[in-house]
């Protein structure tokens, strides 16, 4: 049986710093993951190789039975097709809200999967409505408060209506209220059976979040299993530097 | 009570706490043009390539006037329009004397070198003022004026993001359009990045710092702002690829026109009708 992710031993370096390091993981569908770790353990690395942004430099990662690599994403169908059912919410907002206005936004993933037009403002008034963000509509991403940009940037992916989410710190940075917000949006996705893979260091959020959980240390997996199990453990927990010592 | 961004610019703390005003004083003009273009008004109820075509039409006007009075009908027709349209009077005024003052800098030197009728002379210098210099002088001012009137009203009742889009009107490239928009988006959150550098620096600064430890930090910033750029934009090139980007930009443009736009360009056919009976 395909597992939806499967990753062998993958090894990943940015110049001469190594970021995964062997890394074996498998993914199945509609499954709750989050990998946990402190900042630069590699998290984010890793949801950009399941996304098919980074490759890795040895060992695979293979997505329904095909291998993710750059032949995979030279050819348009299977690229598309990818792209439409795999979405990552990045990080940093700024970083993925681009266009000069929360409607483009919303509309610039749908457009560049050769949605047509009329769909697409169909798609987007009904996200605007969905998420809450109507009176953002016309306004420009840098006139946005660091809550309603996440919120944009959930939704700018979430329009797309993606099987498989890969979310890197979804409410990192944000006050209560917003983090409650967000966490709502994804319950409320979620409940369709969509699989979702977050990033976090929160082990608060943690058993709301994930049904699974991996920890990983320095670019390495150091334990998975159920976000109780995990949690139990102290002296994995302080090891990998998610509690104080 | 004081505005801190006028503290910030009268105090005597140098070059950070200029930088900064200065930099703020950016993000403020963004904002307020940005309110005052969602505003409640004539032109702002209109559709963006109809008041592109119309302004175009009226700096056309006006360049192509041999007279004063479509000079000056065009500069009366954008006070009525920036007074119907409920926009920030100081504002445009502020434009307004600017374009008048740089332009009658420019102009100046034609009043006594451009050979004609002598009207008078300058006082001490004794160079002649001809009636060709001054009427040649005023032109180009009238003209830069309304030029700058009707380009202000445009630019204050219309979203950039409209403007840039109504842009294709007149058949400039979408690749062309999608990269002005993000080089816009992102001057804003590098100004952003900048102003918060520049904070984190100035409050570990006390006290004025000697010239050359200035210009070291100016040109420390610059670089830590560059390699910035550069990290930035590689994120945001993963980001657009995560959306599905393949390298082909695509624009989804969402203008409509209704009964008020083509009521408005009828009258801005007329007005333009009327300043071309006005010519001889």
């Amino acid at each position: 049986m395909n597992h939806l992710f499967e990753l062998n031993e993958v090894t990943f370096r940015y110049r001469k710093t190594m970021a995964l390091d062997k890394v074996s993981l498998r993914i199945e569908a509609g499954s709750r993951l989050a990998l946990l770790g402190a900042n630069g353990c590699g998290k984010s690395t890793l949801l950009r190789l399941l996304d098919g942004l980074y490759f890795a430099e040895s060992g695979s990662v293979l997505y329904e039975g095909e291998l993710l690599n750059e032949h995979y994403f030279q050819h348009d169908e299977l690229a598309y097709a990818f792209r439409r059912r795999v979405g990552l919410v990045f990080q940093n907002p700024d970083v993925q809200l681009f266009c000069p206005t929360v409607f483009d936004e919303l509309a610039f993933g749908p457009l560049h999967l050769g949605w047509p037009k009329e769909q697409i403002r169909a798609a987007v008034e009904e996200a605007l409505v969905h998420f809450h963000i109507g009176a953002l509509r016309d306004r420009a991403p840098h006139h946005l408060s660091g809550g309603e940009k996440k919120r944009v940037a959930i939704a700018s992916v979430l329009i797309m209506d993606p099987d498989v989410l890969l979310l890197d710190e979804p409410v990192a940075a944000l006050d209560p209220r917003s983090q409650e917000h967000i966490l709502e949006l994804m319950h409320h996705w979620e409940g369709a059976g969509k699989t979702v893979v977050t990033a976090t260091h929160d082990l608060e959020l943690l058993e709301e979040t994930a049904d699974q959980c991996v920890v990983l240390d320095r670019g390495r997996v150091v334990c998975a299993g159920k976000p109780a199990e995990v949690l139990s453990d102290r002296a994995l927990l302080q090891h990998a530097n998610l509690t104080r010592g | 009570m004081s505005d801190p961004l006028q503290h910030l610019l009268t105090s005597q703390g140098g070059f950070l706490n200029r930088t900064l005003a200065g930099l703020g004083a950016l993000l403020d003009m963004s904002a307020a043009a940005d309110d005052s273009a969602r505003r409640g008004g004539l032109l702002q109820g209109l559709d963006a390539r109809v008041k592109l075509g119309a302004a175009a039409s009226l700096i056309g006007t006006a360049a192509w006037a041999a007279r004063w009075e479509p000079i000056a009908g065009v500069v009366a027709v954008a006070a009525l329009l920036a007074l119907a349209s409920n926009l920030p009077l100081g504002a445009i005024g502020k434009v307004w004397t600017s374009a008048l003052f740089f332009t009658g800098l420019v102009a100046l030197p034609a009043i006594v070198l451009t050979p004609g009728v002598e009207l008078a002379r300058v006082p001490w210098t004794n160079w002649p003022i001809t009636e060709q210099g001054l009427r040649g002088a005023g032109f180009l001012v009238g003209r830069a004026l309304a030029s700058t009137a009707v380009c202000s009203v445009l630019m204050l009742s219309t979203p950039w993001n409209h403007l840039l889009k109504a842009m294709r009107l007149f058949r400039l490239p979408v690749v062309v359009v999608v990269l002005i928009g993000t080089t816009f988006r992102y001057i804003f959150l590098f100004v952003q990045l900048a102003m918060d550098m520049l904070e984190s620096k100035r409050s570990r600064v006390a006290g004025p710092l000697p010239p050359p430890e200035r210009r070291r930090m100016a040109i420390a910033s610059a670089g830590v702002l560059m390699s910035k750029a550069f990290e930035l934009n590689s994120e945001v090139h993963l980001a657009m690829q995560a959306r599905g980007f393949r390298h082909e930009v695509r624009l989804l443009e969402e203008f409509s026109l209704r009964l008020r736009d083509y009521v408005a360009l009828a009258v801005m056919a007329l007005a333009g009708f009327a300043f071309l009976m006005v010519e001889p």
